[in-house]
C-alpha cells in the first residue's frame, strides 16, 4: 500500500492530466456506484450508463486489468430490452432491498457487527467521520448511515477535495483530504466490500450483478495510482 | 472559492463535476457542528404490544438516536423489570436487515417480483383501486379487512378506522384464540374477568388448567412460586407435559379435550363428601341445585376416569385438596378452550369453582382473562363512513360493515357474491400463517384483484400480497397499550425515529385521506393530521384517568400505572349476566343453541383413516407468527420439529431425526421427528411458528371446525385447533 505522503509526493510529481484525470475517473466511479445503489433497481435504465463510462474510463487509465470483463458485461447490458431490465430491477430487489429478507444487504455493521445487524457500532463509526467533515447523512436516524452508497459518496467526496486542493496548490490540504480518504477505506469500506461482494456473487446468477461487485471492490481499494 | 469548471479540471473533457460543485445525494452539510462525543444514554417507556398475557412494561436505551437494549420496567409490578427471551430479542428485530423497509410492489402477485414504490405512489395505487371498485360495486364492501392481533396497541386500532372512514366494508370478525372461553365466562358470570394474577401470591392452592405459563406468561411464575413458598400447591392438568407442567407439584396427563369430565368428576366427589359451599353457591348463583342434580344423576368417578385417563385415586385427591385448602385458584388456559366443547369444559370449571366458594376471593377465582382496563377512546378507531355510504344491511335492519368469519376466513370470502370480495387490506395478521386450512387460504388470495399487507416482515401474507406498506414496531411509535391478563396499563414512547420509511397504521390513514380526498373530495373521513403522541394522548378519557389515578396520560411517562380495582374479580357479587347472578343455568346459552346447564358434551373422536391428533400449541421462540424468524431465535431452534411418543413412533416405524409426514384430507406437512414421553401416544405436537425462509407452516392440516362457543361475545365461534386428526409416515 502506498503511504500518504508518498502519494502526495506522486500526485504532485505526476501532476499532470494524466494524473488528475485518473482521480477524477475514480471519483466518477464511486458516484456512478454511490447513484446505482441509491437510485435502486427501478433507475438501472439510467444509473447503468453512467456506471459504464466510469467503470470503462478507469480501466483505460491503467485501471485493474481484471475489470476489463466486468467492464465488458456491463456493457452489454446497456441496451438491455424493457424486460431484462425488469428482470434486472426485480433482482436488484432480491439482493439488496427486499421486501423478503435481502441477500446482501447493502449496509457495512450486517457484515461487521458481531450481531450482524444494522445501527451498530460501525454504524456510529461512519456517522462520526461524517460529521469530522461537517457531513451527516440526510436520513439520519432512518436509513443506517454505514449504507454503501452513502459511504461511496463520502469517498468521492474526500477524493474531490483532495482534487480541488490540489488544484489550488492546497497541499496540505489534499494531503488531509487523502489522508481521511485512506483511513475512512481503511477502517470501513475495505473492511467489508469483500463480504458484501461474495454476498452478491453467492446470491445471484446474473452476470451483472457478479460484475458489479467486482468493480465495487476493485473501485474501492485505497491506493490506486500506481 | 469556486473554479470554473475550465480551470479545476484542466480542461478535460471526460471528468464530471469537480470537488467544488460536489453535488450531494445522499450526505448534507450539518448545520451543528461537528461533534465527536458520545451523547447521554437516554431512556424511554415502551410496552410490548404482543398478543402475550404479559403485556410487558420496558425500558429502551436509546444513544445517538440508536436503541442500544431493552429492558424491563422495574416499575411494572407484574413484570418487575424483567422480560422474556423473545422480549429480549427487540433489538434484534428493529435492526434486522430483513425488515420490510418501504413500500413494495409485486408484479404478478406471488411471483416474487417486487418493485419499489413511493409512499405516494403506494397511496395512489391504492386509492385509486378503492374508488374503482367502489365506483364498480356502488359500495366499498368489495373491500375486505382482517387484523387481530399483531400489536394490540390502542392507537392501532386506527387500522379499523381506516377502513371506517372509507366506507362500509366486509370486517374479518372473531377471535382465533380465546372466544370459546370468553363466552363460557360471559353465560356464567356476564363477562370474562379475572383476579388480578399478583394476587396469586394468596392461593393456597393452585390449579392451571392447560396453561404453559413458563412459555407463554412467564411473569406469572414469580407470583405462583411465591404462593408456593408459602405452601401451596401447583397442580397442572394438561395433555402435553409442558416445561410449566414439569415444576408442578402434580402434573395429570389428562385426554385431551375432556378437562370438563375431569371437573365433573371432581365436583361429583366433592358434593358426595359435602365439601360443597352451599351459601356461596346458592346464594350468588341460579341453577346450582340443578346442576347438583345432574352430577348426582349422570356423573360418576368411573366415568370420568375412564373419559380423562386420570386415576380415580388422582381424582379424589384434587378433589379434596381444591375443595378443602382455600382460597384456591385455577388458571384457565386458552390451548384447552379450542376443541369442539371447549367452552363447555370452561363452564364446567367455572361450575367447580362456584360450587366450592372460590369465586370473588382473593386468592381464588377462575381465571381466564379480563379486558377491565380497556376503556379507552379508540379514537382512531371511530369514523363516520362518507357521506351516502351505501353499506350491508344486517339482519336487524340496519345498515354497516358486512361481517364475515374471521375463523374461517378463506371461506367465508369466497362465499361473498353480492357483491363479491375483491381486494384485502391486512394489518397486524398473518393468514397466510396462522389462519386454519393454508391451501384455502392460498386459493383465496390468489382469487383476489388486489391485496395490501402492512407489515414488518416478509412472512406468508406478504408474499401473498400486490402491495406491502412497512410497519413501525412499538420502538418507533406512540401508543398505550392495556394487558388481559394483570391490571397495568402503560404508555408507549416513540424510542427511536421510525427505520428506512416505515409508517404506523395511523400514518398510513392520514396518507390515504389525503389520497383519496385528493382524487375524489369527501372521499374518505380519516383526519390528516397529528402527531403520533397527539393521536396516542385522544385514547385517554376521563375513565381511563380516573381507573389510573391521573390527570394526564403524560403522568404514565413516570412508570405505568396498575388500575385501582379490587384484587379479587366479582367480590362485589355483582355479575354481568341477566339475572345478576352466576348462571349455573344459563337461559342465553339455551338460546343459543347450547346446553342450559355446565354439563358433559362429547369430545370430538378421532377418525379411522386419521387416527392421530395434532397439537399445534404455542412455541417458546416466538408469538404466533412473530419473532421464530430472528437470527437469535433460528440458531436457539433452527428448524421445527414434531414431538411423537416413543410407541407411537414405532408403529410407524419412525426413528428420532427422521423426516415425518404429517397428513389428513386437507393437507400435509413434512417435519423432523422427536421422539419423547413428553406426550401421549395418542398425540403429536408441532409448535406453530413461522421459520425464516420456511414455507412450514400446521395450518396446512387444520380444518376450520369451529368450537363451541364465541358467537355471543366475540361476534363469532372460534377454531377448534386442537382437534386436528392425521396420520403419519416416514417420508
Ligand atoms: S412477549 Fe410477552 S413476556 Fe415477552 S416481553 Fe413481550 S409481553 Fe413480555
Amino acid at each position: 500500500m502506498v503511504q500518504t505522503k508518498g502519494e502526495v509526493f506522486l500526485m504532485r510529481e505526476c501532476a499532470e492530466q494524466r494524473t488528475l484525470e485518473k482521480y477524477q475517473a475514480k471519483i466518477n466511479l464511486l458516484l456512478a456506484l454511490s447513484r446505482f445503489f441509491d437510485q435502486g433497481g427501478e433507475q438501472l435504465p439510467k444509473t447503468l450508463e453512467p456506471l459504464n463510462k466510469a467503470a470503462a474510463v478507469l480501466v483505460q487509465s491503467e485501471g485493474p486489468k481484471e475489470l476489463e470483463s466486468a467492464v465488458k458485461i456491463l456493457e452489454e447490458y446497456l441496451n438491455s430490452s424493457p424486460e431484462v431490465y425488469q428482470a434486472l430491477t426485480y433482482e436488484f430487489n432480491r439482493l439488496f432491498v427486499g421486501p423478503a429478507a435481502p441477500k446482501a444487504p447493502p449496509y457495512e455493521s450486517v457484515y461487521r457487527s458481531a450481531e450482524g445487524l444494522v445501527m451498530q457500532e460501525q454504524t456510529l463509526a461512519v456517522r462520526k467521520m461524517y460529521l469530522r467533515e461537517g457531513l451527516h447523512s440526510q436520513e439520519q436516524g432512518h436509513e443506517p448511515d454505514d449504507f454503501i452508497g452513502t459511504e461511496l459518496e463520502f469517498m468521492a467526496y474526500l477524493l474531490s477535495r483532495a482534487l480541488s486542493s490540489q488544484q489550488e496548490q492546497n497541499l496540505s490540504a489534499a494531503q488531509y483530504y487523502l489522508e481521511l480518504h485512506r483511513e475512512f477505506c481503511s477502517k470501513h469500506m475495505e473492511q467489508w466490500v469483500e463480504a458484501f461482494a461474495q454476498a452478491i456473487g453467492r446470491s445471484t446468477d446474473y452476470p451483472l450483478f457478479t460484475a458489479l461487485s467486482k468493480i465495487l471492490v476493485a473501485g474501492t481499494q485505497s491506493s490506486f495510482c500506481k | 472559492m469556486k473554479l470554473s469548471r475550465r480551470q479545476f479540471i484542466g480542461g478535460t473533457a471526460a471528468a464530471a463535476a469537480g470537488a467544488a460543485l460536489f453535488n450531494f445525494n445522499l450526505l448534507t452539510k450539518s448545520v451543528t457542528a461537528a461533534d465527536d462525543s458520545l451523547e447521554e444514554m437516554k431512556t424511554f417507556r415502551n410496552v410490548c404490544p404482543r398478543n402475550c398475557y404479559d403485556t410487558c412494561g420496558q425500558i429502551s436505551y436509546v444513544q445517538n438516536g440508536i436503541l442500544k437494549k431493552v429492558e424491563g420496567d422495574p416499575k411494572h409490578g407484574y413484570t418487575n423489570g424483567k422480560l422474556c427471551l423473545k422480549g429480549y430479542t427487540y433489538t434484534r428485530r428493529v435492526y434486522s436487515p430483513d425488515r420490510v423497509k418501504y413500500p413494495m410492489k409485486q408484479t404478478p402477485r406471488g411471483s416474487g417480483n417486487w418493485t419499489r414504490i413511493s409512499w405516494d405512489e403506494a397511496m395512489d395505487t391504492i386509492a385509486k383501486k378503492i374508488l374503482e371498485l367502489k365506483s364498480r360495486y356502488g359500495s366499498t364492501l368489495p373491500i375486505c379487512f382482517n387484523k387481530y392481533s399483531g400489536n394490540f396497541g390502542i392507537v392501532h386500532y386506527g387500522a379499523e378506522g381506516t377502513m371506517s372512514s372509507i366506507g362500509y366494508t366486509t370486517r374479518a370478525l372473531g377471535t382465533p384464540c380465546w372466544p370459546a372461553g370468553i363466552d363460557a365466562q360471559t353465560y356464567d358470570f356476564g363477562t370474562l374477568y379475572s383476579n388480578d394474577p399478583e394476587d396469586m401470591v394468596n392461593a393456597k392452592y393452585l390449579i392451571l388448567w392447560g396453561q404453559n405459563a413458563a412459555w407463554t406468561a412467564i411473569h406469572t411464575l414469580p407470583f405462583i412460586n411465591k404462593a408456593r413458598e408459602r405452601g401451596a400447591k401447583l397442580v397442572v392438568i394438561d395433555p402435553v407435559l409442558t416445561s410449566t407442567a414439569s415444576k408442578a407439584d402434580l402434573y395429570i396427563q389428562i385426554n385431551s379435550s375432556t378437562d370438563g369430565a375431569l371437573a365433573l368428576g371432581m365436583a361429583r366427589y366433592i358434593l358426595d363428601n359435602n365439601w360443597v359451599d352451599w351459601d356461596y353457591a346458592r346464594n350468588n348463583s341460579v341453577g346450582f341445585d340443578e346442576w347438583v342434580d345432574y352430577l348426582k344423576t349422570n356423573i360418576t368417578l368411573d366415568w370420568a376416569s375412564e373419559k380423562t385417563g386420570v386415576p380415580q385415586d388422582i381424582i379424589r385427591e384434587i378433589a379434596r385438596e381444591y375443595a378443602t385448602t382455600k382460597p384456591a385458584s385455577m388458571w384457565v388456559g386458552y390451548g384447552m378452550q379450542r376443541h369442539i366443547n371447549g367452552g363447555q369444559n370452561v363452564r364446567i370449571i367455572d361450575a367447580l369453582g362456584v360450587m366450592t366458594g372460590n369465586v370473588g376471593k382473593s386468592g381464588g377465582g377462575v381465571n381466564y382473562g379480563h379486558l377491565e382496563t380497556w376503556g379507552f377512546s379508540y379514537n382512531a378507531m371511530v369514523n363516520p363512513a362518507p357521506k351516502g355510504s351505501k353499506g350491508f344491511i344486517g339482519p336487524d335492519g340496519k345498515e354497516g360493515d358486512r361481517n364475515i368469519n374471521m375463523n374461517n376466513f378463506a371461506h367465508d370470502v369466497m362465499a361473498q357474491n353480492d357483491p363479491p370480495v375483491k381486494m384485502l387490506w391486512l394489518a397486524c395478521r398473518n393468514p397466510g400463517s396462522q389462519d386454519p386450512d393454508t391451501n384455502a387460504i392460498e386459493k383465496m388470495f390468489a382469487a383476489m384483484e388486489f391485496v395490501v399487507t402492512v407489515d414488518s416482515f416478509f412472512n406468508k401474507t406478504v408474499q401473498m400480497s400486490d402491495i406491502v406498506l412497512p410497519a413501525t414496531t412499538h420502538f418507533e411509535d406512540w401508543d398505550v397499550m392495556a394487558s388481559y391478563w394483570h391490571y397495568w396499563i402503560g404508555i408507549n414512547q416513540r424510542a427511536i425515529d421510525p427505520l428506512y420509511e416505515s409508517k404506523s397504521d395511523v400514518e398510513i390513514a392520514m396518507l390515504l385521506s389525503e389520497k383519496m380526498n385528493a382524487l375524489e373530495p369527501g372521499s374518505c373521513t380519516f383526519p390528516t393530521s397529528g402527531t403520533p403522541e397527539e393521536w396516542a394522548a385522544k385514547e385517554f378519557n376521563p375513565g381511563i384517568h380516573s381507573l389510573l389515578g391521573i390527570s394526564d396520560y403524560r403522568e404514565l411517562i413516570e412508570g405505568p400505572r396498575k388500575a385501582k380495582m379490587t384484587p379479587a374479580s366479582w367480590a362485589d357479587g355483582k355479575f354481568r349476566t341477566p339475572s345478576k347472578k352466576i348462571e349455573i343455568h344459563s337461559d342465553l346459552a339455551e338460546k343459543n343453541g347450547l346446553p342450559a346447564l355446565p354439563v358433559w358434551v362429547e369430545d370430538m373422536k378421532a377418525p379411522e383413516k386419521y387416527p392421530i391428533r395434532l397439537f399445534t400449541p404455542h412455541p417458546q421462540h416466538g408469538l404466533h407468527s412473530q419473532f421464530q424468524n430472528l437470527d437469535w431465535m433460528m440458531t436457539a431452534n433452527p428448524e421445527p420439529k414434531v414431538e411423537i411418543h416413543p410407541v407411537l413412533a414405532a408403529k410407524y416405524g419412525i426413528s428420532e431425526g427422521d423426516k415425518v409426514k404429517i397428513y389428513n384430507d386437507l393437507g400435509s406437512i413434512i417435519v423432523k421427528a422427536h421422539l419423547t414421553r413428553t406426550t401421549s401416544p395418542e398425540v403429536i405436537v408441532s409448535y406453530e411458528a413461522w421459520y425464516k425462509d420456511s414455507n412450514f407452516n400446521v395450518n396446512y392440516t387444520l380444518k376450520a371446525t369451529p368450537s363451541d362457543m364465541g358467537k355471543q361475545a366475540t361476534g363469532n365461534n372460534g377454531v377448534a385447533f386442537h382437534d386436528n386428526f392425521v396420520t403419519i409416515e416416514k417420508a
